[in-house]
């Protein structure tokens, strides 16, 4: 049966059943059916021309060395098996993995505290705009905030004149201290809008099962543990993905604040792809790097939804 | 629905056309040609506007000055515009080995001619011309020639009764004593391309032949002569008499305040130094050149001579060939050197003493040119370099220089072996 008739026969949402389409309607509609798609076609060019074609070109190059001028030289796997074996690729997976972690547990497990709290609140709305504030903000903006506060002028100066002459030194040169101190500055900004969906899942959950489990004499931690939390999982898993693919490809504080520095310590998989493609004019490697990132990327996302759709059916 | 359906069409030919078409022939406000010129050198505006209009006076073509002010972004725009028609006209590149790639591809002008009958006749250094030759032909022409030297702090000087040193001995006593006044000798940079500066100027100091063998790669950066000259950067560095790297502002803030007496920078620095923190030339900063270790040898000035290079595939290439030709005109270089402080061409008054000052040592005999590191050898060696060298920075030990100088080894037997 076609998905046209299955749905006629459907009765609609007032209990009518609708009519069965005839045979010769059903053709002349199909002969329209192109019209939806005709309405995608713009956006479908788009997404092929800037799109689909980078994915493949890129997937092209990685197989090549190319400085993006002279000609494109076949190489077969050289670009994956050299990059498996540089230190610095090594490293900026060792940073990836931090940045990951920090914004699983920074910018998901403190809006959801924040969301908890200010729903609770009779000044919500106060804090929701205070905490998605520096939302607003562009991430190279922040970068370029936090990293004039933490120069030498800035907060170490500070602390030098507290006495604490061992914090007064440039900290983001400080080989891999000055990654934690990216993420958090990071999840400083990554807050906001998490707080928002958290806020939101909270405000949908049906009131009816928490006054039911309150009347069985549940409350505060176990109200959450078991009831709350579990029914806000969709808004978590959201939060989550969303968290985890921003670190995935987190690039723009990190060529702000350090430039992957100093020695490409705080290189993250996103700058090391950046540096190597347009710093080093080494394209091959580059999109080699970058296709290592879309498939860890793809998986992980593909496990969340996976998991997701799991759920909804 | 057949309005849609011809508007869906419709649209997106026109995402197509307007991706893949660019334009071709552009002029200005007022009706000139106007040719595009790309720069990474984002403060020269000014400059290249008031040459723009001293040379659309003279023949009728503008100066579309395009700064950019993150380098990357700057060589991604021009390397992807290269070989098509919609190339700027004009562009700055890097000389040395940085212009051997682009020059290899075709994709540039190959300006031997234009020296012969148009550059050198107004004025230019026939010398500049060795660093954008590739296989004999000159393939650009000088926008700049910067100066790397060593700036210090005339107030800092004066009150400790400190003089320029003579000697690299008398050098290294300068910063023993900053040090027990409690000032940091010397201010560093800490760009990720900035850690070659002092290998250069100290290879050069040990020997300006080493460094000349190094960057050929006809000599190991193993070689003892090599370690020597690490084990001496290593002892600098030991003894405090480099400051932790810094950006460049922060630097100049450093600078300008006291808190470092020194740093290695080029002539540009001047600019910086006058415009944001309101030092003067001569009164409140000079520069000396590094004494070299041996009295015997001439000490050596670094410089940097970026090129104007032009696009064989614009259709703004005629003009911009005939901009070049007037660019070295007297007043162009002269309203140059008036907005920047700095310049190369015989005849201009850079209007800052401490430029003028090394222009002109770096033009005499008692003194060596050489093109700076960055420039002089193979950029994969470059790379490689930079990175280590800041790992040896940090992390100032025997086992980090040997690390160190093994990673720039293989690298550079890579590079010469191709």
């Amino acid at each position: 049966m076609s998905l046209t008739n299955e749905i006629s026969n459907e009765p609609n949402n007032k209990g009518v059943q609708k009519k069965p389409i005839s045979h010769s309607k059903s053709r002349k509609n199909r002969k329209i059916e192109w019209t939806p798609y005709l309405y995608l076609l713009p956006a479908v060019t788009l997404s092929l021309l800037f799109f689909i074609f980078s994915i493949v070109f890129t997937f092209f190059i990685s197989f090549t060395k190319w400085d993006g001028v002279n000609d494109i030289q076949f190489v077969g796997f050289e670009n994956y098996i050299e990059m498996f074996n540089d230190p610095n690729f090594l490293i900026a997976c060792l940073n990836t993995v931090i940045w990951v972690l920090g914004g699983l547990i920074i910018p998901v497990l403190i809006p959801l505290i924040l969301a908890i709290a200010i729903t609770k609140s009779r000044f919500g709305s106060a804090f929701k705009n205070i905490f998605y504030l520096p939302n607003a903000l562009s991430p190279t903006i922040a970068g370029i905030i936090m990293t004039v506060l933490l120069s030498l002028y800035g907060l170490p100066q500070v602390m030098g004149m507290l006495g604490l002459d061992s914090l007064q030194t440039n900290w983001l040169n400080i080989p891999y201290v000055n990654t934690l101190i990216m993420v958090a500055s990071g999840a400083w900004q990554g807050i906001g809008i998490n707080l928002i969906l958290f806020i939101v899942g909270l405000n949908n959950i049906p009131t009816e099962p928490i006054e039911a489990a309150k009347l069985d004499g549940a409350s505060g931690l176990t109200l959450y543990t078991k009831l709350i939390l579990p029914l806000l999982k969709p808004t978590t898993l959201i939060v989550l993905l969303m968290s985890l693919v921003n670190s995935f490809k987190t690039f723009d504080v990190i060529w702000v604040m350090t430039g992957g520095g100093p020695y490409r310590t705080s290189e993250t998989l996103a700058v090391t792809m950046y540096k190597e493609a347009f710093v080093n004019n080494e394209l091959g490697y580059g999109s080699a790097v970058a296709i290592f990132l879309s498939i860890i990327t793809l998986a992980i996302s593909w496990f969340f939804l996976k998991d997701t759709f799991k759920g909804e059916e | 629905m057949k309005k849609i359906l011809l508007g869906s069409i419709i649209t997106s030919l026109l995402v197509l056309f307007t991706a893949c078409s660019g334009e071709n022939e552009k002029s200005s406000g007022s009706g000139n040609e106007t040719v595009d010129f790309f720069s990474d050198k984002v403060d020269d505006e000014a400059a290249y506007s008031e040459i723009s209009e001293l040379i659309n006076e003279d023949i009728g073509v503008e100066l579309n000055f395009v700064g950019y002010s993150d380098t990357t972004a700057f060589q991604t725009a021009v390397q992807q515009s290269l070989g098509q028609e919609n190339s700027p006209g004009m562009f700055t590149w890097w000389s040395g080995y940085r212009m051997e790639d682009i020059a290899k591809s075709g994709n540039i002008e190959d300006l031997t001619s234009e020296w012969e009958e148009y550059y050198i006749p107004a004025g230019v250094n026939p010398d500049l011309a060795e660093a954008f030759k590739v296989d004999g032909k000159i393939y650009g022409a000088p926008a700049t020639v910067l100066y790397n030297g060593i700036y210090y702090n005339q107030e800092i000087f004066e009150k400790y009764n400190l003089e320029v040193p003579k000697t690299f001995d008398e050098f290294l006593a300068l910063c023993e004593t900053l040090k027990s006044e409690d000032i940091t000798p010397i201010g560093m940079q800490d760009a990720g391309w900035a850690s070659f500066l002092w290998f250069q100027q100290l290879i050069a100091a040990y020997n300006p032949e080493l460094y000349t063998s190094l960057v050929n790669g006809e000599i190991s950066y193993q070689d003892e002569q090599v370690v020597e000259v690490m084990e001496i950067w290593q002892s600098m560095l030991d003894n405090g008499y480099f400051a932790e790297p810094v950006d460049h502002m922060t630097r100049a803030k450093q600078f300008s305040n006291g808190d470092v007496a020194m740093t290695y920078e080029s002539t540009r620095f001047t600019k910086n130094l006058e415009e944001d923190f309101g030092l003067e030339a001569e009164k409140d900063y000079s520069r000396f050149i590094l004494p070299s270790m041996e009295s015997s040898q001439k000490p050596v000035i670094f410089y940097e001579t970026s090129p104007i290079a032009i696009s064989s595939a614009s259709s703004e290439k005629d003009n911009a060939i005939k901009i070049l030709r007037e660019y070295y005109g007297e007043e162009q270089q002269q309203a140059y050197a008036d907005q920047m402080g700095i310049g190369f061409l015989e005849g201009v008054e850079l209007g800052n003493e401490t430029n003028q000052n090394i222009t002109e040592k770096a033009n005499s005999d008692d003194h060596l040119s050489m093109i700076r590191y960055y420039e002089a050898t193979p950029a994969t060696i470059v790379d490689a370099a930079t990175t280590s060298l800041w790992e040896f920075v940090y992390d100032p030990s025997t086992s980090s220089i040997e690390n160190t100088l093994k990673t720039i080894q293989a690298e550079s037997e890579k590079a010469f072996s191709n």
